[in-house]
């Protein structure tokens, strides 16, 4: 910074040293967040940008909170792959003595324990013999994992909402039977381009946002997988849209109607 | 602009059929990364990002039970991370002054510049700075109110991404508002203030 830019920065300073001292109690963390959802009345919203522009307090808050609604990392160093979602999350059930999830690899050192009582034992050829089954079972079951997106998981296939109407189809959204568990939408899309992310929006009838969360890679056939979790939508008509990323700007890719049966 | 990446109302706690492990293990996967940019935004390094990540969201499990349902679950988890960010700075700071040497770094810190202080001023100098103060304020009060936030805002040293973030304006918007608050300071004060003072590159 150069001297003269400084003085003009100080006596900017002094400048509005009366407003800051007129100012009113700081605004609490729920009302900034509030503002930074975009939730407060524009009135509300007008006094809490003059207090953040006079006073560094509450800025600490809507900045951090700005940080947690990026879709992209502050750089490449940062980005966070699903993959290292997954081991931290193993680690997580690991440090609080989470059960694994059905299906999901045994976190920690037990496997080795088991191991060590494993080579002690009188029934080491029996139990070579019996793990050798089960490794080949296995096995198959987890390049079988690998084709679908999870066990145990229905996988709805969503064709976007303007191609059923061209194909002459009658425009009804895809019903689902209630539930706790999640399940998967396969998301056809016509758009070719490459996005750097993919973001998938449930909405209500009345268009408020329900869930979200991203899309992974395109499948070798292009499309996009996205878990939901379905305990959280109750009985009615959504509306999924997704939502490609590139260079920050977000852009609509496609839109597709869905219903959970009462 | 800023728009909730997940779902901002408590859904992870309402559905009843969903176990409490589900819960921690949907939240944790749909916030997992809006946490870690948090850390990343403090410009820590990533194994650190991912460290203290990782201890919020085992002080979310531990206070889960305590969490208020009329905030959203962005912003509980916002103030948890942090807490377990001024926890870890205090740590350092602690670890620092249990050192019994001081390092060129510190010696260097604790030698700032002080603001130049009217006191300082002999009486033609703060009669000269009164007049300024006054010009200056003048020509803010002109500014429509986006603008003038926005120049405030820089004279601070705010970067362009963060006076969006702050006013919930585009970084284009922002450009565009200090690129016109500079035109209107130049016509307003252009009298007084030399052009070197108005066009401050940074500004």
């Amino acid at each position: 910074m150069s001297g003269t830019r400084a003085s003009l920065a100080e006596l900017v300073r002094v400048a509005t040293d009366d407003e800051r001292r007129r100012l009113g109690p700081a605004p609490a963390t729920d009302e900034l967040a509030a503002y930074a959802a975009g939730k407060l009345a524009e009135e509300d919203a007008e006094r809490i940008r003059d207090d953040l522009t006079l006073r560094p307090a509450g800025r600490q808050v809507v900045l951090g909170l700005a940080a947690m609604s990026r879709h992209e990392p502050p750089s490449e160093d940062y980005r966070v792959s699903d993959g290292q979602i997954e081991d931290a999350w193993r680690r997580m059930e690991a440090e609080l003595g989470i059960a694994p999830a059905a299906g999901a690899p045994a976190a920690g050192a037990a496997w080795l324990t088991s191991l060590k009582a494993f080579f002690r034992s009188p029934f080491l050829v029996p139990a070579m013999a019996a793990s050798l089954v089960l490794g080949i079972a296995g096995a198959s079951l987890l390049f079988q994992d690998r084709e679908t997106p999870r066990l145990n998981v229905e996988v709805f296939d969503l064709v976007p909402e303007g191609e059923v109407v061209r194909s002459g189809e009658q425009d009804l959204p895809n019903a689902f039977r209630p539930g706790a568990d999640p399940f998967v939408l396969n998301l056809n899309l016509t758009d070719l381009t490459e996005y750097s992310a993919y973001l998938v929006e449930i909405r209500d009838a009345g268009d408020a946002l329900v869930w979200s969360g991203r899309a992974g890679r395109r499948t070798s056939a292009g499309n996009l997988n996205v878990q939901v979790p379905r305990g959280f939508l109750a009985a009615g008509s959504y509306r999924v849209r997704l939502l490609g990323v590139l260079d920050g700007e977000e852009k609509v890719l496609e839109a597709y109607r869905v219903r959970i049966e009462p | 602009m800023l728009r909730p990446l997940v779902q901002d109302v408590p859904r992870h706690f309402e559905a009843p059929a969903v176990s409490r492990e589900e819960q921690l293990r949907q939240l944790f996967h749909d916030y997992y990364r809006p946490v870690f940019y948090y850390f990343a935004s403090q410009e820590l390094a990533p194994e650190e990002c991912r460290d203290l990540t990782q201890e919020t969201f085992v002080n979310a499990h531990r206070g889960i039970d305590d969490y208020r349902q009329e905030a959203s679950v962005k912003t509980w988890l916002f103030r948890i991370a942090r807490n377990v960010l001024f926890n870890r700075r205090r740590e350092l700071a602690a670890a620092k002054r249990q050192r019994p040497e001081v390092s060129l770094d510190d010696a260097e810190d604790q030698s700032g510049v002080d603001p130049p202080d009217s006191a300082s001023l002999g009486p033609e100098g703060r009669l000269l700075q009164a007049e300024q103060v006054a010009l200056v304020r003048d020509a803010l009060a002109r500014l429509p109110p986006q603008r003038r936030r926005c120049l405030i805002l820089r004279l601070e040293d705010l970067k362009y991404r963060e006076i969006g973030d702050l006013l919930g304006i585009s970084l284009q918007a922002v450009r565009s508002h200090l690129f016109q608050a500079r035109e209107q300071l130049r016509d307003l004060l252009g009298d007084y203030f030399n052009d070197r003072d108005l066009s401050g590159e940074d500004l």
